[in-house]
């Protein structure tokens, strides 16, 4: 009889996973210290009737919505696309979006997904081996996109009773420029090796429009922040804001404004009709003189606003350049097929 | 981070909650993973049951006395949801729910506790159900033959005589086996 209960008392030793513990005991003290008890009671309630048959889940997102919903350690927080827990992690955000009634923490967390979105899709550029197809990545930006579009929104709402938005706004979009242009590298490598779609960089150019629009919203914002604080006296804190703002729009139209001429000319000499592009161009060429005038003048706001136009026009000649190179695309792809058919022929 | 040093219960509803965490844990974790031989949704469980035991913690005007009776209740009734969903038949995985063992012993105890613990799990499975559900609540988490027969709907000597007969028959399989 002994033996068995010995053999039985062994079992004593089966525990659960120290870590585990440690981490679930650390989410249960600070559920007892919040103070705001009831409305976390009423998400509690909320949460375990809405997701009773996923007990995992609905597990999981209680612990997030108990923890305070920020910073709580999550097995899902790497997840990317393809992952089993990537679903979770989609659902935990949108579970705090919906929890947030601060506009500048909506925004907060709107800009931060989107930052998440690129991250995620510069992941599955790089992790070859988990076979990352086309869709997905298309799919992040999109995503990315909306989130971002979310946040830019939010700000224009909000973001002359709430000033920090905008500053947020400015940070987070200049960041991600920098990503979108490290994305666009190493999905050229990608091209290059045959693993995607030579379609992919005119989505990245898409996201990458976008921020810079979504940058445009902040500059503005904080353009009239800025006016607003000082009446027409600024002061010198402002002045720095304004005229590195400045300074970098016009930087932005200019490089635009290059790119783009560069692509003109290209198709030009290749005998392409390009007359509408090349006008589209000289209006943003002029409204970069202006802007370029402006800043001698110190009328910062006058040059952010020339700037960002002229960006604007040089996107669109680029847009005009583009449907002359699809045409010339179009012409190759059919002159190549009637040679195919001629040399059948013989 | 240390939330302990940050953020410590601030009365004695808390204190106490916490101390029953600390002391039934383990207990209500081996309990659910006998129940669902599954070391993820065993955890979960133990989860959801802590985290509902707060909360009833939180609504009741009178203090609850006895917490491993309610954390027991709550844990078998989260159970029972988990086998009206799963099917009642998968077989325990022993790998899966041998290896997780004390943190505090050597390697070569570890070891050798494993194989000791498989044989314990091997023959639990050949008796049935509820008298592997009374062996483990009274050899493996000490539990009173009294809170026994609350968690078991018997009575204290209907709780002892199926302990009994439960030891019984793992003797006979413990002899058929040794031949």
């Amino acid at each position: 009889m002994d033996d068995i209960k010995n053999k039985l008392i062994l079992l004593k030793n089966i525990k659960p996973n120290l870590k585990k513990k440690t981490d679930f005991r650390n989410i249960l003290m600070k559920e007892l210290a919040m103070t705001k008890v009831n409305s976390r009671e009423t998400w509690f309630v909320f949460l375990a009737a809405k997701l009773k048959p996923m007990p995992t889940m609905a597990l999981v997102l209680t612990i997030l919505i108990a923890s305070g919903g920020v910073g709580a350690a999550s097995a899902s927080q790497d997840a990317i696309p393809g992952d089993t827990l990537y679903p979770l992690k989609i659902t935990f955000e949108k579970m705090e979006t919906a929890i947030t009634h601060d506009e500048t923490k909506k925004a907060e967390l709107h800009l931060k997904f989107a930052s998440r979105r690129l991250y995620e899709t510069e992941r599955v550029i790089e992790e070859e081996i988990k076979n990352a197809d086309d869709m997905r990545i298309k799919n992040l930006l999109t995503e990315y996109q909306k989130e971002l579009g979310e946040g830019a929104r939010v700000t224009q709402e909000n973001g002359l009773k709430n000033p920090e938005i905008a500053d947020l706004l400015d940070q987070k979009t200049e960041t991600n420029k920098k990503t979108i242009m490290a994305i666009s590298k190493k999905l050229e490598t990608r091209i290059q090796k045959n693993r995607s779609d030579e379609k992919l960089p005119e989505i990245m150019e898409e996201a990458r429009e976008h921020t810079e629009i979504a940058n445009d919203t902040a500059s503005i914002m904080i353009f009239a922040n800025a006016m607003k604080e000082t009446q027409d006296k600024i002061d010198n804190e402002n002045n720095r804001k304004i005229t590195r703002k400045s300074d970098d729009k016009l930087r932005s139209a200019k490089n635009k404004i290059t790119e783009t001429k560069k692509q003109i000319e290209r198709l030009k000499d290749e005998g392409y009709e390009t007359d509408d592009a090349e006008k589209r161009l000289e209006e943003a060429a002029n409204l970069l003189k202006n802007a370029e005038t402006a800043i001698e003048k110190e009328t910062y706001q006058e040059s952010l606003l020339q700037s960002i136009q002229a960006r604007q026009r040089a996107k669109e000649a680029e847009e005009l350049a583009k449907k002359a190179d699809q045409k010339r695309s179009g012409e190759e792809k059919d002159l190549k097929k009637r040679d195919n058919e001629d040399n059948n022929d013989d | 981070m240390n939330v302990l040093n940050k953020v410590g219960p601030k009365d004695a509803k808390s204190e106490a909650f916490i101390e029953a965490y600390d002391r039934y844990a383990d207990s209500i974790y081996r309990f659910a993973l006998f129940k669902v031989n599954n070391k993820d949704t065993a955890w979960d469980i133990v989860q959801e049951c802590f985290l509902k035991t707060w909360r009833h913690a939180q609504e009741d005007r009178i203090p609850i006395k006895n917490y491993k009776a309610m954390l027991y209740a709550i844990a078998k009734n989260l159970v029972i949801d988990h086998w009206r969903k799963k099917d009642k038949n998968s077989t325990t995985d022993l790998e899966e729910v041998a290896f997780t063992l004390s943190d505090d012993s050597n390697l070569f105890e570890q070891t050798a506790n494993k194989e000791e613990i498989k044989i314990a799990l091997q023959m639990l499975d050949k008796i049935p159900e509820q008298q592997k559900e009374i062996l483990i609540l009274r050899y493996v988490d000490d539990l009173a033959f009294s809170e026994i027969a609350k968690m078991t709907g018997k009575s204290i000597v209907a709780a002892r005589v199926e302990t009994y007969r439960a030891i019984k028959k793992l003797k006979q399989i413990m002899s058929l086996k040794n031949g």
